[in-house]
This record gives C-alpha cells, sequence and structure tokens, in this order.
C-alpha cells in the first residue's frame, strides 16, 4: 500500500517535470540566454540587497531576525551539498542515520552562527569586481567595504543546481571556509577515535551552546 | 671536560625525549591515514601543548592589552602608527619583491616608501595610497624561500610566535638580519628601537585581530585544527600574492539536488530543508520542540 502510493507519486512527479521541461524549452532559446556569470553576479547582489533591506528592518527582534535570516540562508546556501563537503572522508563512511543526524546538526550550528553574526554586518557594502569560472562553478570576486574597518576580499563560490544559483564556499582574503571547516572536522573526529558519531556530538553541543547565545532556549 | 660532555649528552637524551613525546604516531586505517597527511602535522601533541600555552598567555596578558590599545587609542592615531610601522618595513619589502623577481611592486614599494616618508610625515600618514592608490602589500622571508621552492615541511606552533612551519620560522630570523631598519637602529640606535617596534607591530596586529579570532575560537570545535588550516591556506595566498592557486578542492552541488542518502523515503522529505522554495512559510525558532530549532518537512 505504501510502496504503490510512493510509487504513484513519484509518477506524478515524473509527468510533471517532463511537462515542466516541455513548456520550459522553447522560451529558454529565447531572451534568457544570459552568460552565466552575469547570472550568478544578479543572483549574489541580489542576496546581498535583501539582506540589507532585512537589516535595516529595526523593528525586528531577535527570534525573529534569525527567521529572517534562516530564510535568506536556505536561499542563498546550499547547506547539504557544503555540509557534505566539510564531513571530508568520513562520509562515506557514515550509516545513513549518521548522515541524517549530522546534516541536521550541521544545518542548524550554520544557520545560528551566521543569524548571531548578523549585527556585524551592519553598514557592510558588497561590490562584485570580478567574475571567473573553476569548473562548474564561479568564482564572483567581490570586495567588502566595512564602516571604520579594513575592507576584505572575499570570493563567492557560485553553482548553479536544480534548485537555481547556490553559495558553496566563501574565500575570505584567500581562505576558504569549507575548507579550514572540513580540516576542523576531521580533527574532531580523529580525535574521537575516527568516531563519526564523536562529530555528530560536537555539533549538537556547539548547536546548544549557540541557541543559548541567542537566547532562544526557554 | 668531563662534566660538560655528560651535560650536552644529559640535554640531547632529553631533546630526543621531549621529540619523541611530541610526536604523533602515524595510523595505520588508510582514511586517517590521508587525514594524517593532509594536516601535515607530525608534530600535533607537542604543538597542540604550546599552543595551550600560547592561548593562556593570550587571554591572560595580549587579547586584554590588544583590547585596552583598542578602546583606549582614537583610530586615526592607530592608523598612523600602522602606517609608520608599515613604512619601516619596505626596505625589507623592496628586497624581498626583488628577491622574487616582481619589479613592479618593487616599483610600488619604492615608490610608497619614498612618498610617505616625505610627504607622508616619516610615514604616519599613506599618502601613496591615498593619493595615488599604491597599495601596501607585505612580504617576508619565509614568501621568498617559498618562491624560491621551499615547501613548508610541516606545521609548527611556535611559543609566543604562534603559527608557523620551518620555512617560516627560518624566514623571522632571516629577516632579523637583512632587515634594513633593524641594521640602521643596531648602528645608530636608540637602543629600544627595536624592541618599541617589536612591541607596536605585536599590538597592532593583535588588536586588528580580536574580532576574527574570537570569532573563529567562537564557530569552531577544534579551534586548533582550524587555525591551522587557516595559517596555511593564508600563507599560500600571500606566496602567491592573492592570485588563486586554483589547485584547491571545494565543495560542489551534487548531482541532483536531492540527499541521495534518503532514498526510498517519501518525496517531500527528499526536498533538501536548505533549498526549500522562496514561499514557503518562515520557520519557527523559538517554539521548536528541544532536539530541532525548525520545523521542517518530516
Amino acid at each position: 500500500m505504501l510502496l504503490t502510493r510512493r510509487m504513484a507519486g513519484r509518477a506524478l512527479i515524473a509527468t510533471a517535470a517532463a511537462a515542466s521541461m516541455l513548456l520550459a524549452l522553447p522560451g529558454s532559446i529565447g531572451p534568457a540566454m544570459a552568460a552565466p556569470a552575469d547570472e550568478a553576479k544578479a543572483f549574489l547582489q541580489e542576496l546581498a540587497d535583501r539582506t540589507i533591506a532585512t537589516l535595516n528592518q529595526k523593528e525586528l527582534s531577535q527570534p525573529q531576525r534569525i527567521d529572517a535570516f534562516r530564510s535568506l540562508f536556505s536561499q542563498g546556501f546550499d547547506v547539504r551539498s557544503i555540509g557534505q563537503f566539510v564531513a571530508g572522508r568520513s562520509w562515506t563512511k557514515a550509516s545513513e542515520p549518521q548522515k541524517v543526524a549530522y546534516l541536521q546538526a550541521f544545518e542548524d550550528v550554520t544557520i545560528l552562527t551566521w543569524a548571531l553574526r548578523f549585527d556585524q554586518y551592519a553598514g557592510e557594502k558588497l561590490t562584485i569586481d570580478r567574475t571567473r569560472e573553476d569548473g562548474k562553478a564561479i568564482l564572483l570576486e567581490s570586495q567588502i567595504v566595512r564602516p571604520g574597518k579594513d575592507s576584505i576580499r572575499v570570493d563567492w563560490r557560485v553553482e548553479k543546481g536544480p534548485n537555481g544559483w547556490k553559495i558553496l564556499d566563501i574565500v575570505a582574503s584567500g581562505t576558504s571556509l569549507a575548507i579550514a571547516q572540513r580540516a576542523d572536522y576531521t580533527a574532531v573526529i580523529q580525535q574521537n577515535n575516527g568516531e563519526f558519531d564523536g562529530l555528530i556530538r560536537a555539533l549538537r553541543d556547539k548547536r546548544q551552546k549557540l541557541r543559548q547565545q541567542a537566547k532562544l532556549e526557554n | 671536560m668531563k662534566f660538560s660532555m655528560k651535560r650536552s649528552l644529559r640535554t640531547a637524551a632529553l631533546a630526543a625525549m621531549v621529540l619523541t613525546a611530541g610526536c604523533a604516531t602515524p595510523p595505520t586505517d588508510p582514511d586517517a591515514r590521508a587525514a594524517y597527511d593532509e594536516a601535515n602535522d607530525p608534530l600535533e601533541p607537542m604543538n597542540r601543548y604550546f599552543f595551550e600555552v600560547n592561548y593562556a598567555m593570550d587571554q591572560l596578558f595580549f587579547r586584554p592589552i590588544a583590547g585596552m590599545y583598542r578602546t583606549g587609542v582614537p583610530e586615526p592615531v592607530r592608523d598612523a602608527i600602522r602606517n609608520m610601522l608599515r613604512n619601516l618595513r619596505a626596505p625589507l619589502i623592496f628586497i624581498h619583491d626583488l628577491a622574487q623577481g616582481e619589479p613592479h611592486r618593487a616599483g610600488v614599494t619604492l615608490q610608497r616608501f619614498a612618498l610617505n616618508s616625505t610627504i607622508g610625515l616619516g610615514g604616519l600618514i599613506d599618502v601613496a595610497d591615498e593619493l595615488l592608490g599604491l597599495q601596501y602589500h607585505d612580504e617576508d622571508a619565509g614568501q621568498t624561500l617559498a618562491v624560491w621552492g621551499a615547501g613548508e615541511s610541516f606545521y609548527l606552533m611556535l611559543p609566543f610566535y604562534g603559527p608557523s612551519n620551518p620555512r617560516d620560522a627560518g624566514g623571522i630570523i632571516i629577516d632579523s638580519f637583512i632587515d634594513p631598519v633593524s641594521i640602521l637602529f643596531r648602528i645608530y640606535g636608540p637602543s629600544y628601537g627595536p624592541m618599541a617596534r617589536s612591541v607596536l607591530t605585536a599590538l597592532d596586529a593583535r588588536s586588528r585581530a580580536i574580532d576574527a579570532l574570537d570569532e573563529v575560537e567562537r564557530t569552531s570545535i577544534d579551534f586548533y585544527a582550524t587555525l591551522r588550516s587557516l595559517y596555511r591556506q593564508r600563507r599560500i595566498d600571500e606566496i602567491n600574492n592573492g592570485q588563486p592557486s586554483g589547485n584547491q578542492n571545494a565543495p560542489t552541488i551534487m548531482s541532483d539536488g536531492s540527499s541521495p542518502f534518503l532514498e526510498g523515503a517519501p518525496s517531500q522529505a527528499r526536498v533538501p530543508s536548505a533549498v526549500t522554495p522562496v514561499a514557503a512559510p518562515m520557520p519557527t525558532v523559538r517554539l521548536a520542540p528541544k532536539d530541532q530549532i525548525s520545523q521542517r518537512p518530516q
């Protein structure tokens, strides 16, 4: 029963996907032929603009801000692909439930971390200077101008996937966040005698701490 | 004679003991071995020990002092001090620009030094950058050695100095000998000159890194391992003068956007929550059950 329902669901999705592809195809050869680099640039600039607009909403409470940020973040970043990358070699050896538990904790920690930094972005300006291709990805080279501080050079690694453009890595002054995080997580697993569960535990602890910082605990 | 011989033998034995104790044993498991090689940190136990000491010292003294400096000294004054310190480094940077075969960058350094030392009131004002856009860049002997082909060998946590490697540590020593300004200080004084310069340089660097380092500590799980990666990446970037090296791997979108490990689960759950459509209702954070901070399709 369950199986047939699932299969029916899949068939429906397949039909819908086929239909939408048929409908979309003729249109895509038309005017929407923007270069991928321009598309990527527009995507990032738009995301930055929306972030600034959210920042300017002074009346938002802390939980509302985190909500708003979570939504912006979900649209902008492919957290799962990033999570898989930063898990490093252990990913392939982890069991399915471990993967699910890890990704859940990773996503929560990532979003809370960024959301708590939210206030720091006030007054910052993003200018995209150059774009360059790197395999499937496009690297958007930008400058972030910060009031009262030195501006920083930030490269955004973006890729177009089935859910549109997504950010996969942020490279600040030549240091990749994803690579640093992978080094971090690899060390955590090593310190736990190679057990993936050690990383999941550490991430859950981190989530707890971040929630307390965000005063989301009741 | 006999006594000193015995003593040096004892010192050698002690040194050997410290080194052996400081060495990590390479793991046998292939994945663990690959991670071990990637970390390139055979002295990890010793390095972690020095890291703890450095960290404690930093939290007790350096960070608080740097914090006082940042709040107590107005920004324009701090910027002027940094400009002056950078200007004092210009002759050394010029040497390294040339040694690395970068005549254009050497020219920039030379022009900056000429302008800032004169119109810039002895380096206090960075007129070269403000008027002509001649931006500051740093170089050191570690970078020059790298350009000449020297690898980092392995990671090294220096007491007091922090993250390094044999190449860069050697570079610090080389620079202390060849830096023209250091030589001038030694010949003409004042005697407190080099010390004052070192203290100010450390103060300036630490005060400007307060927020960034706090952030790394707050967001990482293993602070030591994260700093190791950041230091290494930063050095590669400095050696390449900010140009992409292009040989690092990076995350990529998983082929079809679905989660392969959720195969067979109801289709709803296969849509990663991180990429839910824009129109999805805002998740509530505060009222969520203990183990989840958001509502997501189950």
